[in-house]
């Protein structure tokens, strides 16, 4: 099972990923759903939804900085 | 896991409220919740002229077009600060403001810095010997007195920003690391007029940050989605993923420091009345004629002709 990752313009690969939910995948990538949003074909997904075979992810974070 | 309200597949879940919604239910919640916080804190009304202060981003877009649709009398302002670097920072965002505007038919003014002060926000930041490789806090200066100058010429009753429950967190976690007393009496969801200073407001300021960017995501609206190159490495950013951390562990952290602070600010700051700030006395600069806290040229004025000097 492979899922592609769409993060910050870059894409990365997740192989024999069984099982995997947004919230598990957040995790082994080290980041909280607190400051990433993550989309399938546009659709935004919550952390408890499970991740299928040839899943092409986006992940958007949304913290922005600066002094606003 | 099914919508709260319709059993329909949640596309978010605000472990905060524990509240998982569908797409339709949180396009309405966000709107209803923004309807709210503007009646509970008397923000403004339908008569108001409202200005909102927008650079591209998913905060300031989602909440023009919320106002929008509320059927708020809103006119955009969009402040080109010259940040542009190998990805076009400035530009890109003014297109993005541009296409936004044009999209609804809704007003937009556009003010150019460069063409206004003959210097750009990096420029600026470099020249400066004060705020020397400051650039945000030069920006925030710049702006803060450029919203107020367009405001105030334009005759609009009040100017509106897409500060969000995470700005609004972050600033008090800093000012509170360093016991920043007279920052932390200001910091408040509406900042009444003063002589010469326009009404100013925060409709957004119980939203987390995710909810704007779903919000944005979810009705189709394009932003920016790049960081302001400044930014990267910022303080702000560092104590936002502090505090998402924490939230990560125990939901509601976020929302419980800020609420919890506005309830306390009467018994921390016994001056600041009852709307939450105090009423320090204001002078007018002899150069620009915006309001100052100290007598003499304002922060604003001594910066750019500083630098204009300097060019």
């Amino acid at each position: 099972m492979t899922i592609k990752i769409i993060y910050r313009k870059n894409e990365t690969s997740i192989e024999k990923a069984h099982d995997l939910t947004v919230s598990k995948l957040l995790k082994q990538l080290s980041l909280v759903p607190e400051a990433n949003l993550v989309t399938r074909a546009g659709e935004l997904l919550t952390e408890h939804e499970l991740l299928r075979d040839g899943d092409i992810l986006k992940i958007v974070p949304v913290i922005s900085g600066g002094e606003r | 896991m099914k919508c709260r309200k319709c059993e329909q597949r949640a596309v978010i879940n605000m472990r905060q409220h524990k509240l998982p919604l569908c797409k339709q239910h949180f396009l309405l919640w966000v709107k209803e919740q923004t309807e709210r916080n503007i009646r509970k804190y008397k923000m403004f009304t339908h008569d108001d002229r409202i200005l909102v202060a927008v650079s591209g981003g998913k905060d300031s877009l989602v909440l023009w077009d919320v106002l929008h649709q509320l059927g708020y009398n809103t006119a955009g302002l969009y402040v080109n600060l010259g940040i542009d670097d190998q990805n076009g920072y400035s530009s890109n965002s003014a297109q993005f403001t541009v296409d936004f505007a044009k999209k609804r038919g809704l007003k937009l003014h556009i003010f150019r810095i460069d063409e206004a002060y003959g210097v750009t926000i990096p420029e600026i930041s470099a020249l400066s010997r004060r705020n020397k490789n400051k650039p945000c806090a030069v920006c925030g200066l710049v702006k803060r007195h450029t919203f107020n100058k367009i405001a105030t010429e334009n005759g609009f009753t009040i100017l509106v920003t897409g500060h969000n429950l995470d700005d609004e967190a972050a600033v008090l976690y800093n000012n509170t690391l360093s016991w920043q007393l007279d920052f932390l009496r200001r910091q408040a969801p509406v900042l009444p007029a003063k002589n010469g200073l326009v009404r100013k407001a925060k409709p957004f300021c119980r939203f987390y940050e995710r909810e704007t960017a779903a919000y944005a995501l979810l009705s189709g609206i394009e932003y920016i989605e790049d960081e302001c190159p400044h930014a990267v490495g910022s303080t702000t950013i560092a104590i936002k993923t502090v505090l998402n951390q924490l939230e990560h562990e125990h939901a509601g952290t976020k929302l419980a420091f800020y609420l919890k602070f506005l309830k306390a600010k009467p018994e921390l700051f016994p001056g600041v009345g009852t709307d939450l700030v105090p009423q320090d006395p204001l002078y007018p600069c002899p150069t620009c004629g915006q309001p100052s806290p100290k007598d003499g040229d304002c922060a604003f004025c001594r910066l750019i002709l500083e630098v204009q000097a300097k060019k």
